[in-house]
C-alpha cells in the first residue's frame, strides 16, 4: 500500500477527484409484489454523473435545494455508503484503498448537521474526541485530546464531561475536535451550522476558517444557505436533481452566474428590496424527472431543445444556452 | 409600487409601502409592558419582562432574536396560546384599542382565527391530516363568518387561487399529505386569511422551506399585507427574511426588547451593542475576507439573568451602570433603544 501511494501521488493531481459518480435508490416494491400487481421499477436518481475536484486547502461547497443530492454525495465521499458507479480518488488513490480501516489512517472525517445526534450521549467527551486515535497509547491520546479541545475553544478539563453538559455550539466544537484528531486532511461538513443560532454560527464558521488556514485542511462544505457558502467557499458546485448544473469559483458564481438555476437560487436569497422575477414552481419529483434539461419547467429561458435534450456538463455548466445568456449576479442587487 | 402586475403563483413582487409613523396614530396591536412568567420547580421564571411594542395597519413588524429570547412566546402571548405553567403576569394587550389579555377563553377563541390569524413553521401544526383542504377552509369560515356551506366552499377555491395554489378547483379536494411543503404553507396562509383578520402572527413561516419556495411565500405574505391592509407580526431568527418584508424590526434578548427601529436602521446601522453584534455575525452575499463578528458567550438562562442590563457580561461597551441598573426602552435618534450608552442622563452619548 505504501508503494501504491508513492506511485499514484503526482503533485499535480488535486486532493480530491470525483468522477462520474452515480447513485440511485430503489424505491420499487418487492419482486413478488411487482409480479402480482404489475408495478414498475421505481428508481430515484439521487446522484447522476457528478464529477468535480477539490484542491488541497480549498473549500468546495455544494449548494442546492432539498433533494438535490448534496447529502448523498457527502455520505458517499465520507465512505458512509457505497456509490453505484463512479470513482473517487483522494491524493491520487481510489477512495476504497484510502479509507481502508486496517491502515489506521483516517483521511476523511465528517462534521454533521445535528450536534445532538452525532455525539454518543453515553461517552465522555474525551472518549468521543479520542475515538479516531484509539490506537495510540493512552497517555499520548489524553494529551492529544486536551490539545484538540483547547484548539477548538473548549477547556482541556471538558474531556471528563458528557455531551449533554454542552450547548449546541459547544457540541459542534467537540465534533470538530473529533474530526481533527486523526489529522485527516479532508473534512466533509454537512450543514455544520444550520442547527445553530447566528451568533454561534459565526463562532463556528470563524473557527473552521482559522483551522483551515492553520492545518491546510480541505473542506467539502454542504449548505443550503448561500450567504454562509459565500463566506466559506472558494469553489461552488450547484446541484439540481442530482446533477451538477454549474461549477465555478465562488466569486464568479455570485457575480456572473451562468446557469439559470444558479441565478434563481441567488434571487431567492431573502434580503432588502430585491426584485424577484425568475422564481417559479417547485422542484419536481426526483422519481420522475422532467425530460431534457431537468430544470426546463422552471426555467425562464427554456427553448425547444431544452425540453428534449439533456444538456452535457461542459466548461463548468450544463445549460444549452449558457453562451448566449447574460444572467445578472448579486453584485448590484445587494444593498 | 404596483401590485396589479403581480402574477399569482409566480413570484413577481414589490414590497409593502413603508408605513412609518402610522402605528402611533392608530395601532392594530398594542402591547404594553407584557410580563410572562413560568412557575417551575426552580421557582418563578420571568420569560418576558416588560415587552412593549405596537403594530400599525398594514405594517409588518419583524421580531428577531436567538433561541430563547422570547420571540415566539411574545406571539403566543398575544394570541393567548401559552400553556401552564406559563401565564401572563402583567401588562396589557390591545387589539384595535380594546384589551384582549383578560377576555375569557371562549371570547378569545372567537378572536383567534377571526381577528388574529396564525401561521406556524410546520404547516402540519395547523392542518388536520384527516380532512381535505377545502373542508378545513370551509369549516373555519363557517365558524367565524355567517356564510352558507356552498358559499364557503366557493370562497375556499377563491382563497386557494389567491395564495397561488395551482388548479384550485381540484386541489380543494386534496388532503394535506398530497401537497408539497410549500403548497401546504400556502394553504395555511389561506386558512389564516379566510376570515380577513386584522393581524397575522407568523412564527418562522418559511424556516422549514427551501430558499426558492421561501422567496415565493415571502412575496405572497408581502402582497397579502399590502392588498388587504393586514398587519403582521413576523417572528423569525433569519435577518434576511426580516429585511425582505418587514417595515420595522424589534430585536429581543433574554425576554426583553433591546431595540425597535425601521428595518433600514436596525439592519444597516443598529444602535444597541447586541443588535450590532447580531448583524455583524450574519454572513452576507458580499465578498469579505475579515472574520464575522463574534459575540462572546451565549444568552443567559432564565434562572440566571444578570443584574442590570441582561447583556452586560457579553457587551464590549459595558460600564459600571450597566451592571447595576436595567436600561429601559427609550427614544434615541428616532428609534427605541434599551441601552445606557444612549441615555442622556449619563452624558456619554447625547441623543
Amino acid at each position: 500500500m505504501k508503494q501504491d501511494m508513492a506511485v499514484n501521488q503526482p503533485d499535480t493531481e488535486p486532493h480530491v477527484v470525483v468522477s462520474r459518480l452515480n447513485h440511485h435508490f430503489d424505491l420499487s416494491g418487492g419482486l413478488l409484489a411487482r409480479a402480482l400487481r404489475g408495478g414498475e421499477r421505481k428508481l430515484l436518481h439521487a446522484v447522476a454523473d457528478v464529477s468535480f475536484s477539490i484542491e488541497r486547502g480549498e473549500t468546495f461547497a455544494l449548494v442546492g435545494e432539498s433533494g438535490s443530492g448534496k447529502t448523498t454525495i457527502a455520505r458517499i465521499l465520507a465512505g458512509l455508503m457505497p456509490a453505484r458507479s463512479g470513482e473517487i480518488r483522494i491524493d491520487g488513490r481510489p477512495i476504497r484503498a484510502a479509507a481502508a480501516r486496517d491502515e489506521g489512517l483516517a483521511v476523511i472525517q465528517m462534521v454533521f448537521q445535528d450536534p445532538y445526534a452525532s455525539l454518543n450521549p453515553r461517552w465522555r467527551v474525551g472518549r468521543i474526541v479520542g475515538e479516531p486515535i484509539r490506537a495510540l497509547p493512552q497517555t499520548e491520546r489524553i494529551r492529544r485530546v486536551a490539545e484538540l479541545l483547547e484548539l477548538v475553544g473548549l477547556h482541556a478539563l471538558d474531556a471528563g464531561k458528557y455531551p449533554h453538559q454542552f450547548s449546541g455550539g459547544q457540541r459542534q466544537r467537540i465534533a470538530i475536535a473529533r474530526s481533527l484528531s486523526a489529522n485527516a486532511p479532508l473534512l466533509v461538513c454537512d450543514e455544520p451550522t444550520s442547527a445553530l443560532d447566528v451568533s454561534v454560527q459565526a463562532q463556528i464558521l470563524n473557527l473552521m476558517r482559522e483551522l483551515q488556514g492553520q492545518f491546510d485542511l480541505t473542506y467539502l462544505f454542504i449548505s443550503h444557505n448561500l450567504a454562509v457558502v459565500r463566506y466559506m467557499a472558494t469553489k461552488i458546485g450547484v446541484l439540481y436533481l442530482g446533477r451538477l448544473v454549474e461549477v465555478a469559483p465562488a466569486s464568479r458564481i455570485f457575480s456572473a452566474p451562468r446557469h439559470p438555476y444558479t441565478q434563481m437560487l441567488l434571487e431567492a436569497v431573502p434580503g432588502k428590496g430585491r426584485e424577484r422575477t425568475s422564481i417559479k414552481g417547485e422542484m419536481p419529483s426526483p422519481i420522475a424527472p422532467p425530460s431534457g434539461c431537468p430544470f426546463h419547467p422552471r426555467c425562464a429561458y427554456a427553448i425547444d431543445v431544452c425540453r428534449k435534450v439533456t444538456p452535457e456538463f461542459r466548461n463548468g455548466n450544463a445549460c444549452h444556452r449558457a453562451d448566449e445568456l447574460e444572467l445578472p449576479g448579486t453584485a448590484a442587487a445587494v444593498g | 409600487m404596483t401590485f396589479g402586475t403581480a402574477v399569482r403563483g409566480a413570484a413577481s413582487v414589490s414590497h409593502p409601502v413603508k408605513a412609518e409613523g402610522s402605528e402611533k396614530a392608530n395601532p392594530v396591536l398594542e402591547v404594553r409592558n407584557l410580563v410572562v412568567e413560568f412557575d417551575t420547580d426552580d421557582g418563578r421564571l420571568r420569560a418576558l419582562d416588560g415587552v412593549s411594542f405596537s403594530i400599525g395597519r398594514g405594517e409588518v413588524l419583524g421580531v428577531v432574536g436567538e433561541s430563547g429570547a422570547g420571540k415566539s412566546l411574545t406571539g403566543m402571548s398575544v394570541s393567548r396560546m401559552i400553556q401552564p405553567p406559563g401565564h401572563i403576569a402583567g401588562g396589557e394587550v390591545l387589539l384595535a384599542g380594546k384589551r384582549i389579555d383578560q377576555l375569557p377563553p371562549r371570547e378569545m377563541r372567537q378572536i383567534r382565527g377571526k381577528r388574529i390569524g396564525m401561521i406556524f413553521q410546520d404547516p402540519m401544526t395547523s392542518l388536520n391530516p384527516l380532512f381535505t383542504v377545502g373542508d378545513q377552509l370551509a369549516e373555519t369560515m363557517r365558524v367565524h363568518l355567517s356564510i352558507s356551506r356552498r358559499a364557503a366552499w366557493q370562497r375556499a377555491i377563491e382563497l386557494l387561487d389567491e395564495v397561488g395554489v395551482p388548479s384550485p378547483a381540484d386541489r380543494v379536494n386534496a388532503y394535506p399529505h398530497e401537497l408539497s411543503g410549500g403548497m401546504r404553507q400556502r394553504v395555511v396562509i389561506a386558512l389564516a386569511m379566510c376570515a380577513e383578520p386584522e393581524l397575522i402572527i407568523a412564527d418562522e413561516p418559511t424556516t422549514a422551506l427551501d430558499v426558492a419556495v421561501q422567496a415565493q411565500i415571502l412575496d405572497l405574505l408581502a402582497r397579502i399585507c399590502d392588498e388587504h391592509g393586514t398587519s403582521m407580526m413576523l417572528v423569525t431568527h433569519d435577518m434576511g427574511v426580516i429585511a425582505d418584508i418587514a417595515n420595522r424590526v424589534a430585536v429581543m434578548y433574554a425576554g426583553r426588547i433591546v431595540e425597535i427601529g425601521t428595518c433600514d436602521e436596525v439592519t444597516n446601522a443598529a444602535s444597541h451593542p447586541y443588535s450590532q453584534g447580531l448583524m455583524g455575525a450574519i454572513p452576507t452575499l458580499e465578498d469579505r475576507n475579515e472574520p464575522l463578528l463574534q459575540i462572546p458567550g451565549s444568552m443567559p438562562r432564565l434562572s440566571a439573568i444578570p443584574r442590570g442590563c441582561s447583556f452586560n457580561p457579553r457587551c464590549g461597551q459595558a460600564f459600571q451602570r450597566c451592571t447595576i441598573e436595567r436600561p429601559s426602552l427609550l427614544y434615541a435618534d428616532g428609534r427605541q433603544v434599551a441601552c445606557h450608552l444612549y441615555d442622556s442622563v449619563t452624558g456619554d452619548e447625547p441623543t
